[in-house]
């Protein structure tokens, strides 16, 4: 037995060298460096040679599959990114205040109202009417398909910060069917001033405003 | 038969969009799907607020009768007293405290099961009007 191993041992050129090339190779691979190569002599092919050559092919195989993995982590990330950007942007675009006439501010509610949405529209409204100086907001909700107690609620709250601000506030745009699910789920709006569409909400702003419009003579 | 992870308050919306799409093609009117799109969001809240999270299982039933049913269920604290939570006004958490009355009167009917610390089981259903 000793003596056939011994013999096959002989059989491979430069034994020592070669192994170190293989193990400089592996260590270049773990360390994320796929580009070396072991070097093979084909005229002198052995039985080291079909290792060599298949460890060759499989880092090299290795090295594009990570190349292409890196690609799509990246392609993923830029995506993340974007999904990120664009949800500041609706956030942004979706809580538009608008100044109306003198005075009077309209803020179309679109989507839904999660929390986090509530509280930054709230803060952004006070101070909105805080720097206009306005006397009355709008609230539209047309744009809201579900009116659940949490966003009721938070309807409740904002009309009585506005109230705080010595201004007044104004509930439009409820859709039949949501005022027929409000009364269901038992929430009680009557302390909150509720009309059927925008354009009466601005009628109601200017009359509270002593303005009227008039047509041309 | 659709069955939904609630793990964040984004999920609330998305549980409560996929009851409306399924009541919709069911064929509940206007005024049916926003009750339980509605009483969804209340329940579908209840158990992010309580539990942190659960599941809400939607199936279209059509024996006898067409309709939806709808099943919450979590692992949280439980209720103490069901009676009392089925009260208008009452809650534990600072709410309005019309999530589960207000969830029983937007449907058919509504069973609770619970045992404090283990956890909550509700189940709601509409029927489509004959």
């Amino acid at each position: 037995m000793a003596e056939s191993k011994k013999s096959q041992n002989k059989d491979i050129n430069n034994l020592d060298k070669r192994i170190e090339a293989i193990e400089e190779i592996l260590a270049a691979a773990a360390g994320g460096d796929f580009s070396a190569e072991i070097p093979i002599v084909m005229e002198e092919a052995d039985v080291l040679t079909s290792v060599e050559t298949g460890i060759n092919i499989l880092i090299s195989d290795l090295g594009d599959e990570v190349v292409q993995s890196n690609k799509r982590a990246d392609q993923l990330q830029e995506k993340l990114d974007l999904i990120k950007k664009q949800r500041q942007a609706i956030e942004e675009l979706s809580t538009p205040i608008i100044k109306m006439w003198d005075k009077v501010l309209v803020l179309p509610l679109i989507g839904t109202l999660d929390t986090r949405r509530s509280q930054k529209l709230t803060e952004s409204l006070l101070t909105e009417i805080a720097l206009t100086q306005s006397k009355v907001t709008i609230l539209d909700i047309t744009g809201v398909p579900t009116v659940d107690s949490a966003v009721a609620n938070h309807l409740l709250k904002t009309v009585a910060s506005v109230k705080l601000l010595g201004a007044e506030c104004v509930v439009t745009g409820i859709r039949p069917e949501v005022a027929q699910t409000i009364v269901h789920l038992g929430v009680d709006l009557t302390g909150v001033e509720t009309l059927s569409n925008l354009s009466e909400g601005l009628k109601w702003a200017f009359n509270r405003l002593n303005m009227r419009i008039v047509e041309e003579e | 038969m659709t069955t939904l992870q609630i793990k964040e308050e984004a999920d609330i919306v998305r549980v409560r969009s996929t009851a409306r799409s399924i009541a919709r093609g069911i064929g509940f009117g206007l005024v049916d799907q926003t009750r339980i799109s509605t009483a969804v969001s209340e329940l579908a809240r209840n158990i992010y607020v309580y539990a942190r999270e659960g599941e809400v299982l939607i199936e279209e039933l059509s024996n006898p009768r067409h309709g939806i049913r709808i099943t919450f269920t979590d692992k949280g604290p439980g209720i103490e007293d069901i009676e009392l939570a089925e009260k208008d006004g009452w809650s534990s958490s600072g709410s309005m405290g019309k999530g589960l009355p207000g969830a029983k009167r937007l449907m058919d009917s509504m069973e609770i099961l619970s045992k404090p610390g283990e956890g909550t089981t509700i189940i709601v259903a509409k029927w489509l009007p004959e």
